[in-house]
């Protein structure tokens, strides 16, 4: 770019700041050498920075160590229990008719014993392979028995067959989320949202951390 | 005594042992400049991770100790030598198969006239530290390492791929162009130190100018050293200067169609030029070596011929250490040249300045000589 032009650009944002990329370069920067010995400079110093903190590093070193995820981080889903240990699925389809992956499966009965709850499923697959854990099973159950905290991220297996979580998978335990991060207390948020509405009865659930 | 006899004699003095020494020299050279390979890899890979805020490879591990990340170089060199051999197709199947050995070759040849230690006479045999001992010295350097073009061209053509074929095509014009300001440079030396023989120039290095400043080639013509040492990383296709292999435009370039341990060559020859271009900027610039202060006639004086010697050769590898990592720290720090820029650089900029430079030289030296 010419000088003049130049002077003309950078009077027009005189009062902005503006990042000067036009700049015609001095004399020093065309040299090209004494950029190369300042790019090294800084090269140099990240080395020796890391090399004397090398604890102080960014990286996790992943299988071993991992990252500490938010409380309200959508992991691998589970259905929760009753009390009695039976499913809070009431088999109503509404996860299934949100997912947009159609990755749930579920295969509804009847209680015959007089139950109040009156439905429950037979099979409840969801297929991993499949799902893009967008989490709108957990928004649309009426029941709060799926819920995607437990904090597992990490699913992979030899066999797709294995990837199918069937209902005994996914009400099954899991382990203890070690690294869950307390910044947002989800069943407190959970508690407001539900705003009463949803069944008392939730000694079992899992709540809180 | 039959023995002592039989080894105070002259033909066993001046006849066997020396041949005997050349021959051990000459293997343990090359041995030497093979092994540091792996630890230039490791250089390599630990300082990229370092320098980018990285760990660098530190997972493979015997019993739970990895060693810092020595054992993946290691570990590479086992998966090279297992993997399968493949021809492509189109190769031009002979060719294919010598280029590799084409290019390593003569990189590990360049190394045999640079001397790591000053001679040293130990009961009246004299034993070298340098593998050959050629009067036309440097010369020899610049004739052999050019050879290494024609592997690259051999590989880059007898691939049958497109890709490899600009990888050879640019890696030659790049080669060619840049051996000149390579040699201009060094012209200058010659004239000052009135040599081509790398061991005579060392010892010229080891006095003292205005009794502080060692009488080193980079205070003596500081500006061939710059030349030098761009020319030398575009000789090595090291980055900014790796046109032949960037792999953003060309894959990679000449090496494209080769796996296993015929890429393994590649990866070696290019380790090597490394290794000996460093050895050549630290004995012409950086006095080789040379302890600074201590002149070869006052270091074994001091340490005795037996130690001497291995002061000389740490000396030596620490300097040409420090060059290796000049290579890999800035391979870390600039982005790869336009390939017309590069072009533009040599014959444009560096070739002027290297001329001027020697007229300068030599009107310097012929005034003194007068």
């Amino acid at each position: 770019m010419p000088k003049n032009e130049y002077k003309k650009i950078k009077d027009r944002f005189k009062d902005n700041e503006f990042i000067d990329k036009n700049r015609p370069l001095t004399f020093l920067e065309r040299l090209y050498f004494v950029e190369i010995i300042r790019g090294l400079a800084v090269t140099i110093r990240h080395f020796l920075y890391n090399l004397f903190n090398f604890s102080k590093l960014p990286t996790i070193e992943y299988p071993e160590k991992k990252r500490e995820i938010p409380a309200a981080f959508r992991g691998r889903h589970r259905l929760t229990k009753r009390p009695d240990g039976s499913p809070r699925c009431v088999a109503c389809f509404l996860c299934a008719t949100a997912c947009p992956a159609n990755c749930i499966h579920i295969e509804a009965g009847e209680y015959k014993d007089g139950n109040p709850n009156e439905k429950y499923p037979v099979q409840y697959e969801i297929d991993m392979l499949r799902c893009v854990f967008c989490g709108l099973c957990v928004e649309a159950c009426p029941c709060d028995a799926i819920r995607m905290d437990t904090g597992e991220y990490d699913l992979a297996d030899y066999k797709r067959e294995d990837l199918i979580f069937t209902k005994e998978k996914l009400m099954g335990e899991y382990p203890p989320v070690a690294n869950r991060g307390d910044a947002f207390d989800a069943a407190a948020f959970n508690a407001a949202r539900s705003n009463g509405e949803k069944p008392s009865d939730n000694a079992e659930a899992g709540e809180g951390k | 005594m039959f023995i002592e006899q039989y080894i105070s004699t002259y033909v066993f003095k001046t006849v066997y042992l020396p041949v005997m020494i050349k021959v051990i020299l000459a293997v343990a050279f090359p041995l030497v400049v093979l092994s540091a390979i792996p630890i230039l890899v490791w250089m390599e890979r630990r300082g990229a991770g370092l320098i980018q805020d990285r760990m660098g490879p530190n997972r493979s591990n015997i019993l739970g100790y990895n060693f810092l990340g020595l054992l993946h170089p290691i570990n590479d060199a086992i998966k090279m030598v297992m993997k399968e051999t493949l021809t492509p197709a189109r190769a031009k199947v002979l060719f294919y198969y010598l280029a590799p050995a084409l290019v390593v070759i003569p990189a590990i040849m360049s190394f045999a006239v640079i001397p790591v230690a000053a001679p040293v006479e130990i009961e009246g045999v004299k034993i070298p530290f340098q593998v050959a001992t050629i009067d036309s010295g440097l010369l020899y350097i610049f004739a052999i390492s050019s050879l290494g073009v024609y592997g690259i061209m051999m590989a880059g053509w007898a691939s049958g791929n497109k890709f490899s074929m600009l990888g050879g095509i640019r890696s030659a014009s790049q080669m060619l162009s840049y051996e000149i300001i390579l040699g201009l440079s060094l012209v200058t030396l010659f004239m000052i130190y009135s040599e081509v023989e790398p061991a005579s120039i060392v010892e010229a290095q080891g006095a003292l100018m205005f009794s502080f400043i060692p009488k080193w080639g980079i205070f003596l013509s500081p500006v061939a050293f710059f030349l030098f040492i761009t020319a030398a990383f575009a000789e090595c296709n090291r980055t900014p200067f790796d046109l032949p292999e960037a792999d953003s435009e060309i894959v990679a370039g000449y090496h494209l169609e080769y796996g296993g341990m015929k890429f393994a060559m590649f990866m070696m020859a290019e380790y090597l030029s490394i290794i000996t271009m460093s050895a050549i900027v630290t004995t012409m610039f950086f006095g080789g070596y040379q302890v600074p202060f201590l002149p070869t006639a006052a270091l074994q004086s001091l340490a005795g011929p037996f130690i001497a010697p291995f002061i000389q050769i740490a000396a030596f590898s620490v300097k040409t250490l420090f060059f290796i990592w000049l290579y890999i720290w800035a391979r870390w720090t600039l982005p790869r040249f336009r390939y017309d820029q590069v072009m533009k650089l040599c014959y444009l900029r560096l070739f002027p300045i290297a001329l001027a430079n020697i007229f300068i030289t030599a009107l310097i030296v012929l005034m003194l000589n007068k």
